[in-house]
């Protein structure tokens, strides 16, 4: 790279780097991605009653279930059982327990077994934790009652129904690995790629047409050639997405060193224990490489895009399209997840439009034969170079146009012509 | 020393059905302070936009400096585009030496070019500002220093003084001038003829695409001859346009430039006030101002295309 795209290159990226919107974007971004995992588990669990068991009363017509439910429910939780000589009606069992200090009556209906109702009469909303051990405890109390029946006692029913834990172990020639826990990592890639494409094809847009209306196209043209400033100005906004990545890389880093509070269990809750996985180095390095192909692939078609527009309006329709095409890649990407060797995954693959976004998450779950691998790396490095050919022979054009927009028959034109 | 700094043959260029410049060819001799005159449209900024390889033309050869276009040749043109540009954020010096850098400077070389000739342009306590704080004529000011930052050997300016009050104007005459003594070729294009009937050597002067007039600005006025009579009247003066021997009449109100027919007297315009009983206040046989040389070049269609730019 010649100095002076060097300049522009270091000129593009201080700029933005230094401006607030970077701060705010880094350091927001995360936080509220994290904000929206957390936060309802975070309520959830400083509620006042959240985390511990109700005063339940126990009202118990059908005898089965008042006598175990306070073994399976375990210490936290209160029971006092209900006598009542004579089915009450609806209304009477309310006001009946108003007129108390419980939290909640637990009615069992006639015979459970038979079709019969258990139903909670609650001061207030429980949590779902909550209900969550209720119905548990409530399923033990009749596992129990009904092995009696049939002459087995002593048993705890929580036990009887515990499975082992499945851990799925993927062996492949480079090791093992968790899938599950890999399927995460998949879509932490796809999700940042996706992110970053739309963000940073909009942010070359924007800082073309700034270019432009701001006539510093000009001076720059006096001095530069034409692919000067485009690389300058695709490398410079390109670092500034590595610099994003790379923080965000040291805060989860960070944060897994140290441990969150809390994301541990959030993940245990979706099935997923984290704490063994270690990426590979090999993988982030694919990754990143698809992610600067991909970038540098997609970056010169927003480019084309906004030299070739002479206002944000204009530009919008042009932009539109490439981020309908980014959208249906990370779509594909979902499906990829699902089933990593299925035909359109390995298709996908090939695509340099979507490769970058499928091939990162493909390597994190499943095996891809190095023959595959090296067919998507060429192709895309071919897309890449194709792009970037298409976006310098527009620019050169186009980035002098001011007001008007170009006509597709033009910009057919320039690619031909130059 | 090359002789010749910019050197054009059969320049064309069109845009669509318009064509922008036909079939010009240019020589701006080294050393020399060269204008390139014209209304508005008339090709001027196209023109200059070819010399410096920002667009290619249809047809034709450029050489600049001895050379075609190259990054060697970049690096030793200064250029001032009409539409001025700085990117609205940067601060001043910063700016500066970016743009020092990209003329192929060193880092520290461009800095202290920048300070000193922001210190001479009475912006030095604006250095560490943003650009867009500043106001617009200080901007202009900003922008013409980059064009010298680098000691270009060539300095192309498009139309440099619009917009500038006067001192700004003769302070930027004044770096021009100096440039030039240092050595340097200068090429500005302006529709305001009278900055460069003050200011050039050499003009050239196209109108509708097409040049209309080249060379020294001496020559061209003596091959013009001394026909013009500037006369200053109070009274009525319609009676200046019966006059049968007058080609063109310039009204400035109570001022006159006047071009005779070949072959009449001058003395024809005095007897003719004495009889209309008007007061001569002024009377001269003077050369033809580059003004009016324009318009009778340029001819009617001229005239009346560009008549508002030309002032």
């Amino acid at each position: 790279m010649s100095r002076k795209a060097w300049a522009i290159t270091k000129r593009e990226y201080l700029e933005r780097v230094r401006a607030r919107w970077f701060l705010v974007a880094t350091f927001g971004l995360p936080v509220i991605l994290v904000g929206l995992i957390f936060l309802p588990e975070l309520i959830a669990s400083r509620g006042r009653s959240g985390d511990g068991g109700l005063n339940l009363g126990v009202l118990d017509y059908s005898g089965r279930v008042a006598g175990d439910l306070g073994d399976a429910l375990g210490d936290r939780w209160t029971l006092q059982p209900v006598h009542e000589e004579y089915e009450r009606s609806e209304e009477e069992l309310r006001e009946a327990f108003l007129a108390t200090s419980l939290d909640g009556l637990l009615v069992v209906g006639e015979d459970p077994d038979e079709g019969g109702s258990v139903r909670l009469l609650a001061r207030r909303a429980i949590s779902s934790r909550q209900g969550r051990e209720l119905r548990a405890g409530i399923r033990d109390a009749l596992v129990a009652a009904r092995l009696r029946e049939h002459g087995i006692e002593e048993i705890d029913a929580g036990r009887l129904f515990r499975g082992a834990d499945l851990q799925i172990i993927q062996v492949t020639p480079e090791g093992e690995r968790s899938s599950e826990a890999f399927q995460i990592v998949a879509m932490l890639f796809a999700v940042v790629t996706y992110m970053m494409f739309l963000i940073y094809g909009q942010l070359i847009v924007r800082a073309v047409l700034e270019e432009k209306s701001s006539n510093v196209v000009e001076v720059m043209m006096s001095s530069v050639r034409p692919w000067e400033m485009m690389l300058g100005k695709m490398f410079g906004v390109g670092a500034v997405g590595l610099t994003q990545i790379a923080i965000w890389a040291a805060i989860g880093g960070l944060l897994s060193l140290y441990g969150l509070p809390g994301l541990a269990s959030v993940l245990a809750a979706e099935g997923v224990d984290l704490s063994h996985v270690r990426l590979p180095i090999g993988l982030l390095a694919w990754a990143l490489l698809y992610f600067i192909l991909g970038y540098l692939l997609y970056a010169g078609l927003f480019l084309a895009a906004g030299a070739s527009m002479g206002n944000e309006q204009d530009a919008q329709q042009v932009v539109t399209p490439l981020i309908v095409i980014i959208v249906v890649g990370f779509i594909l990407v979902i499906g990829v997840i699902e089933s990593p060797d299925s035909r359109w995954a390995v298709v996908g693959s090939l695509v340099p439009l979507f490769s970058p976004m499928i091939v990162p998450a493909r390597l994190a779950i499943s095996h891809v034969p190095a023959i595959e691998l090296a067919g998507s790396v060429s192709l895309l490095v071919l897309g890449m170079l194709g792009s970037a050919w298409l976006a310098g022979r527009i620019y050169r054009v186009a980035i002098l146009m001011r007001g008007k927009r170009a006509t597709l028959p033009e910009m057919v034109r320039w690619m031909r012509h130059g | 020393m090359i002789d010749r700094a910019i050197h054009l043959q059969g320049i064309a260029k069109s845009f669509g059905a318009q064509t922008a410049v036909e079939d010009l060819d240019l020589c701006v001799p080294s050393g020399s302070i060269y204008g390139l005159l014209g209304p508005n449209g008339a090709g001027k900024t196209t023109t200059l936009r070819i010399i410096l390889d920002i667009i290619g033309p249809d047809r034709g050869r450029v050489e600049v400096l001895g050379s075609q276009v190259d990054d060697a040749v970049r690096s030793r043109v200064g250029y001032l585009p009409e539409e001025r540009g700085l990117y609205p954020r940067m601060r001043v010096l910063d700016h500066l030496v970016f743009l020092g850098v990209l003329k192929g400077m060193h880092r520290a070389d461009a800095r202290a070019a920048a300070q000193h000739w922001l210190e001479r342009l009475e912006l030095a306590d604006r250095s560490r500002d943003r650009v867009d704080t500043l106001s617009k004529g200080m901007q202009q000011k900003v922008q013409f220093l980059s064009t010298v930052l680098h000691h270009p050997d060539l300095l192309i300016l498009d139309e440099p003084f619009s917009g500038l009050d006067p001192l700004n104007v003769d302070l930027l005459k004044e770096i021009v001038l100096e440039r030039q003594r240092q050595g340097s070729t200068v090429l500005f294009s302006t529709h305001r003829i009278e900055d460069a009937e003050r200011l050039c050597d050499r003009v050239c002067m196209i109108a509708g695409a097409r040049k209309v007039l080249d060379g020294p600005l001496g020559e061209i006025k003596a091959s013009a001859g001394r026909r013009e009579v500037l006369l200053g009247l109070e009274g009525d003066a319609s009676f200046l346009r019966q006059l049968p021997f007058i080609r063109r009449l310039s009204d400035h109100g109570n001022y006159f430039e006047i071009r005779l027919e070949d072959g009449a007297n001058p003395q024809e315009i005095l007897k003719a006030a004495l009889s209309e009983n008007v007061r001569v206040r002024h009377f001269e046989l003077a050369e033809p101002s580059l003004r009016e040389i324009f318009l009778e070049r340029a001819g009617a269609r001229a005239a009346e295309s560009g008549a508002e730019g030309v002032s």
